[in-house]
Formats: C-alpha cells, structure tokens, sequence
C-alpha cells in the first residue's frame, strides 16, 4: 500500500529528472531535445505499466 | 495535505546567488553558465523530490498523491522556455541577452557629454596599452610620433554638479615613456562605472597594440606591430596588420579580419581559430564562419557555427561539431586537408586540375560523388565511403558522424557567398 502511493508521487519527479537528462545532452553532447523527446513517452509508459501492475494486484 | 518542500527556497537561494555574483563579478560568464549548465536544475529538482517521498514515506507521513503538482509543472515549463530562451540567445543568436545594459539599469539620471583630449610623444614603434573602460574605441596607425587620442566621455549623473564632479574625478591619463605608452580611465571614488567613452586614438605607424576591452565596439586598422585584443566587445575590426594579431574574449556583434600579414589567432568560447596568415578576410558573426584568402596551416574548431573557407594555401583541420562546413581550397597543388564534423552537411569543391587522395566517411548519411571515375562509394547501412584518387596528391580526409557529403569539381552546387575577393576568379 505504503509503496504503491510511493511508486504513484515520484512518477512526476522522475519524468522531471528525464526531461532534465535530455536538455543536459541537448546541451553537452548536441544531441537536439527534438529528436530526443520520444524517450519522454518511453518513460511515461514504463512509469503507466508500473503503476498498472501495482494496482492489477490484489 | 502538502509536505513543505525543500526545492522552492533552494531556487530562490540560487537566483539570489546568481544576481549577486553578477554584480559582484561582471566579468563573469554567467550567462554562458545559465545556458549550459540550466537542465542540472529539472534533475536536482527531481532527485530532491525523490528523496523528499521517500523520507516522508519512511517516517509515515502522508505522502502526496503526485510527486510534482500542477503549480509545479507550469514552473517547470517555465524553466524550460527560459532556459531554451537563454540557449539559444547565447549560441545562436547571441546578442540580445548580452546587450541588454544591465549595469545602466540601476544607474538613473542624465547623460552629459565632455571632449576628451590628450597627447603623448611617442618613438617610431611604441606598444600601447590600452586598458579597460566602456565605450567605443578606434585605433589608427597613421605617419606620426605622438600618441594622440580624441573624443568624448559621457558621465552619468543626477544633475549637472553631479556630472562636474565625476568629470572632475575622471579622466582619460596617457602615461609612460616613448617606447611603451598606456591609456587608461582614471576613476575617481564613486564614479566607478558612470563613464563611457568613444574614443579615437592615432598612434604611430610602427607601433604594437594591446586592448582589454569591456563593451563597445572595437576598430584597429593600419599598424605594423602586433596586435593582441582581450575581453569583451560588441563589433571588432582588425585590418591592416603587419604584425601577429590574437584575439580572445566575447564578442555579441561581427567580427572582421582583414588583411594579417602574420599570424592570426582567435578564440572565443565556441570557436578556436589559427592560420598563418590572412592575404584576404575572415568574417565571424554569431552563427556563420567565412574565411575566404588564407594562408595556412589553418586550424579551426567551433561548437556550431556554418563554416565556410574559400582560397586557402597549405593544410586545414577543422573539427566541427555542429554546422555545416564549406570548403573551396581555390589553388593547386592541394594540400592535406582534414575535416571532422559531428553534427552537419560537408560541401568540397575541388579545383579543376588538382591532384589528391580522397577519404570520405559519414556514419549516418548520403554521399554525392561529383568526381566521377576512380572514385567509388561503399554502402553499410547508413554508412557510407567514398574513397579514390587523382594523380598523386595529399591526402583529403573527411569524417562525419551524421549529416551528408558532397564533392564536386569546379565550381560548387551551390554558390558560396558573393564576396569579391581576386583570388576567386582565378580558379573559375
């Protein structure tokens, strides 16, 4: 229960470290964030099949 | 209910800081720091969020049902349109941020204008000094033996006493002896940063030329001795040098180089640049290089910038990293010419009868060869090579990691610019 509401509120924050890993590479490597945005989806939708295991158990 | 998080006064800490070491440090690139260094925020706000949860969860408290709130996303976009802002200000076109007179915006009053006029007996080929201050300056070598320097200070003030005052306080002092001259600002206490200034200054024909600048733009024309230039400038003209020219600072307007007899350096914080010497110009603004009549070895490295070099004599290197590179070597025989570009289209125009090796390699790219027999192109998946030769010649190497190459002969695909340079014509 305790992890679930855990797993739930840091879903934001990691999308923010996400977002801030890909401007930083934009920025240092030259890697533009347009090309990169993608990874930003990747990450939403591994962060929904976490979240929908956690609910998926009894 | 919401815990206090940490991350909020941090930022306020931080700007706090920033603002402060702005004014404590104007040299400082600070906004060089901002624009590189800003996406470290959206990550230490994140892993200070995460270990906020976890330490509210391991000690029971209640925990937010989302980690960043609706509030907090609206600033995190903000963050992020400033800090592409600021990006893209400083590396493309750079300018703005710069220009905007941050110094001038706590400075209130009135602006009064007073002539500046000061002389001092020079020999045939003094090397002056020019020290920090604020304003324009034009430096000219003409058939004189004094150092002479005209124009006007502006002060800054309240009210016309007030101006008297750091008038009186100031002033421009030409001191040393004959061989080694320095002109400076003289500030009195509490005029510190009130005065500009436009200046001209003739000097003798001879003489050498040191300049640490602070704002303005910078013009130094028809000296024989060397010229070195530090700090920071909005446009900057150097021509006519029968010396070694190095430049190195910041510079938020065009540069232009022309006419070196000598070594030329440059270096800024996206661009490093030597050659031994400029028979033609080299123009620099904030997004595009052109260099056309060079005598090398010429060695450039840049961030990003589009780069073009026409008409040069013996080897080139250039390392890129994002923008595209146009190269016209103009003259036979060739030399070595070495070119690595991370991110951005090569273009290479051979002259007609020259004789060289060719090794071209993009990883992630097209390559249109315009060489004809005795050059082929091998496939990889998206990496390509072409490779021959023509008569026996110095070695051409280019290596990109993701843009397109094409080679020609002749005369170009596409047009370089319009520049009416003589040695241009010869190789038509």
């Amino acid at each position: 229960m305790v992890n679930r509401s855990v797993m739930a509120a840091i879903r934001g924050p990691i999308v923010l470290i996400t977002l801030g890993v890909l401007f930083a590479i934009d920025n240092a490597a030259g890697i533009s964030f347009g090309k990169t945005w993608p990874v930003l989806l990747i990450v939403l939708g591994i962060l929904h099949l976490f979240r929908r295991a956690g609910a998926s158990q009894p | 209910m919401r815990r206090a998080s940490l991350f909020a006064p941090l930022l306020l800490i931080a700007l706090g800081a920033l603002f402060l070491a702005r004014n404590l440090y104007p040299d400082l690139p600070l906004t060089d720091y901002v624009a590189r260094y800003w996406p470290y925020i959206l990550i230490l706000w994140g892993v200070l969020r995460i270990a906020e949860i976890l330490y509210w969860a391991s000690s029971s408290k209640p925990i937010p049902a989302h980690g960043v709130s609706g509030g907090e996303w609206f600033l995190v976009v903000f963050l992020c349109l400033i800090g592409i802002g600021v990006h893209a200000a400083h590396y493309t076109a750079r300018g703005w941020f710069e220009r905007i007179p941050w110094a001038s915006v706590q400075v209130i009053g009135e602006r009064f204008d007073y002539p500046v006029n000061a002389e001092k007996a020079a020999s045939k080929a003094p090397h002056i000094v020019i020290e920090d201050f604020r304003g324009d300056l034009q430096i000219t070598g003409s058939d004189t033996d004094a150092v002479k320097v005209t124009g006007r200070k502006s002060v800054r003030a309240m009210d016309q006493d007030g101006a008297e005052n750091a008038d009186k306080n100031s002033g421009f002092e030409v001191t040393g002896d004959p061989g080694q001259i320095t002109v400076r600002l003289h500030e009195g206490s509490g005029v510190s940063g009130r005065i500009s200034s436009s200046l001209e200054v003739t000097v003798p024909k001879g003489a050498s030329v040191e300049a640490k600048r602070r704002d303005g733009d910078l013009h130094i024309s028809n000296v024989e001795g060397n010229v070195t230039v530090s700090g920071r400038a909005a446009d900057l003209d150097v021509r006519d040098v029968g010396g070694a020219v190095s430049v190195e600072g910041t510079y938020t307007g065009d540069i232009l180089l022309k006419n070196v007899a000598k070594s030329l350096r440059f270096k800024s914080q996206r661009t490093d640049f030597t050659t031994a010497g400029v028979p033609g110009e080299i123009h620099i603004d904030p997004s595009d290089f052109n260099a056309d009549g060079l005598t090398g070895p010429v060695r450039l490295s840049s961030r990003s910038r589009d780069v073009h070099v026409q008409n040069f004599r013996n080897a080139l290197e250039v390392d890129l990293e994002r923008g595209d590179l146009d190269l016209q070597p103009g003259q036979v025989p060739l030399s070595r010419i070495q070119a690595t570009v991370r991110s951005g289209d090569v273009r290479l125009a051979l002259p007609e009868s020259a004789a060289f090796s060719l090794k071209a390699t993009t990883r992630n790219g097209d390559i249109s060869n315009g060489l004809g027999a005795g050059f082929k192109v091998d496939s990889e998946g998206r990496r390509h090579t072409l490779q021959g030769s023509s008569g026996a010649g110095p070695e051409i190497s280019l290596e990109l990691e993701r843009g397109d190459i094409f080679v020609t002969r002749g005369s170009p695909k596409t047009p370089a610019r319009e520049t009416a340079h003589p040695l241009e014509t010869i190789n038509q």
